[in-house]
């Protein structure tokens, strides 16, 4: 709404796991350099930074001269990966400290790399990383369908630059990612006394421990 | 038409400021009406044997004392609206010229070049300030139309702070900072934004038919003579041909009202946690360095306080907590602080650990905004697991 002369941050975007690994396409909005790097959300966004919490399941050492820590963060919808080495020393440091499983909070930029079959993956490079509580997790689930939901119903705006753009550069429908907030927020459902029992679709991991 | 729809006319007229909507043709209407009343008298005296003692006739002839009563009435309160309206169109305020009659149009039309004539007389030939020449010129008219200037609202010069306007249409003056300009939406505004005191902000509008020079974000003014609007309770002035505008050697500070944010704490700014203030008196700048800016090298003053970010993935909002929300936020106390720091001989240990305990959980913070960042006075960690139905409902009427 104003014309101030600092520049804003940026939001830090909400979605689950699902649609930020169903991103590939990054794109810049100025020629410089230094310019911010996007992520384009297949619902119509660009994110810049994202905020994400959810079980951390795993965390690995995959660095070879240097810590280059790697970990499983769930959410009800699937797996963010997360890698911090020597220049997110911080984030380093917390995850060499906590023992899985426990709920953490990332607030991270988005990243991505294309594998050797051309396929590109989507990472979270750090910020910060905090252990939190269930009721933190449960209230980002929350927030983050309210997001999505937000997002698929603004995707056909004709106003909406990044709706278009997503279209362009995604073949899926987004009904898909209300479907997942759904199902996000029924894993919450007749479990907030139990918080933790995640019904996630995550096959291979293992449950978390209720909180205390 | 009848009496009850004529006095319930005069009713709604005396309670508002505005004009109310009137057919073009209410006039003649009214009029037709008297007539048709005095007819029907003129039919009854001849019918009765003694006109003077007809009650019918009688009776008749209080109503038409009563319809013309209120006409005048009505007419006498709708003329002292259009002058007014008149005076702030020929100001190139913008005036509703909506729902008059007929012959009220033409008396607004004639009004405005009228005094739009007379204004520019005394502007130009005789050189008065256009400040006096307005009051002037809105003073002899609202004589002719029988209203007094305390009708037009206040005298025209009143100092107000901004978060006291509480009326519309009055002529006002303020002492200002211009905290923020935005763009305008149409091309008849020259400029809008934000003005503020110490009492709060206020939205301003200036029009490109005012020919007014322009304002600077940042810069402080004393204003004189802008008028206040009020839109769905909310308030705004307008600054007009007639408003001074000078630029003011004063830092003034802007307050606000208190605002209420709610989101996850996603960072904590560099000068968060245990700090170090210039001691001199009035400075409390925070050293950096052990150098304060102003004052140079000084044996600073510990302090505690949180620079923080708070992002509900819609909005980004800097947050500063003090001394005393800090230490309830995180549970130090500056004592502690002090000790964590001097057992690590460093003074980002309780940076980090205060970042280790509250990034990434939700909080509401309330508090008023100045410059850029909400003051924390009041805050709660959303603690609480949320209850998922609402949004589950929309979301399955979406899927």
């Amino acid at each position: 709404m104003s014309s101030n002369s600092v520049p804003m941050r940026e939001v830090a975007q909400r979605a689950f796991a699902t649609e930020f690994n169903d991103a590939s396409h990054t794109f810049k909005e100025s020629e410089d350099e230094r310019a911010p790097v996007y992520l384009l959300l297949p619902t119509g966004e660009r994110a810049n930074r994202v905020f994400l919490v959810g079980t951390l399941t795993e965390k690995e050492d995959v660095g070879d001269d240097n810590e280059y820590w790697r970990g499983r963060i769930v959410d009800p919808t699937g797996t963010f990966f997360v890698y911090a080495g020597q220049y997110q020393p911080e984030a380093a440091s917390t995850l060499r400290d906590l023992e899985p499983p426990a709920y953490v909070a990332v607030v991270g930029k988005p990243r991505t790399y294309e594998t050797d079959d051309g396929s590109v993956n989507v990472s979270v490079r750090p910020e910060s990383i905090t252990e939190v509580d269930a009721a933190t997790r449960d209230r980002w689930v929350v927030e983050t369908a309210e997001r999505t939901l937000e997002r698929v119903e603004a995707f056909d705006d004709e106003s909406n630059e990044y709706g278009v753009m997503a279209r362009e550069r995604y073949d899926r429908p987004v009904e898909r990612y209300t479907e997942a907030a759904v199902g996000a927020l029924e894993s919450l459902e007749g479990t907030d006394e139990l918080a933790g029992a995640d019904a996630g679709v995550d096959g291979d991991r293992p449950e978390p421990e209720p909180e205390a | 038409m009848d009496l009850d729809q004529l006095q319930s006319v005069r009713d709604r007229e005396r309670q508002t400021d505005r004009l109310q909507q009137l057919r073009e043709s209410f006039y003649e209407e009214a009029a037709d009406f008297v007539a048709d009343l005095r007819a029907e008298r003129d039919a009854a005296a001849e019918e009765a044997a003694d006109p003077f003692d007809s009650p019918r006739v009688n009776r008749l002839t209080d109503r038409i004392r009563t319809a013309e009563q209120t006409l005048e009435a009505i007419y006498e309160k709708r003329v002292g609206k259009v002058v007014k309206a008149a005076t702030f169109a020929a100001a190139d305020l913008p005036a509703e010229a909506d729902g008059m009659t007929k012959e009220e149009a033409d008396l607004f039309d004639t009004l405005v070049d009228e005094i739009e004539a007379k204004l520019d007389n005394l502007v130009t030939d005789y050189r008065v300030p256009v400040e006096e020449a307005r009051r002037s010129v809105t003073n002899s008219y609202l004589e002719d139309a029988g209203m007094e200037r305390d009708e037009l609202g206040r005298g025209g010069s009143e100092s107000v702070l901004v978060n006291d306007i509480d009326e519309d249409e009055q002529w006002v003056d303020l002492r200002v900072k211009l905290v923020d300009l935005w763009d305008p939406r149409s091309d008849s505004i020259s400029q809008v934004g934000l003005l503020g005191d110490e009492s709060g902000t206020i939205k301003f509008v200036a029009f490109e038919t005012s020919d007014l020079p322009e304002l600077e974000e940042g810069a402080c003014y004393a204003l004189s003579n802008v008028v206040t609007d009020e839109y769905e309770g909310r308030y705004s002035v307008k600054l007009n041909r007639t408003t001074t505008i000078t630029e003011i050697d004063e830092e003034i500070e802007v307050g606000d009202d208190a605002t209420e944010v709610e989101g996850a704490l996603v960072d904590m700014q560099s000068g968060s946690g245990l700090i170090k203030r210039c001691p001199e008196p009035d400075c409390t700048r925070v050293l950096q360095n052990g150098r304060c800016s102003e004052h140079g090298n000084v044996e600073g003053e510990f302090d505690l306080r949180i620079k923080g970010v708070v992002d509900d993935g819609r909005e980004v909002h800097e947050v500063i907590f003090d001394r005393e929300t800090t230490e309830e936020l995180t549970g130090i106390s500056l004592e502690e602080a002090k000790d964590m720091a001097m057992d690590a001989l460093d003074t980002e240990v309780v940076a980090d650990e205060i970042r280790a305990d509250v990034l990434g959980s939700y909080y509401r913070v309330r508090g008023p905004t100045f410059g850029r960042y909400l003051l924390a006075d009041e805050f709660e960690r959303l603690a609480e697991s949320p209850d998922p139905e609402a949004v589950l409902i929309k979301a399955r009427s979406n899927a």
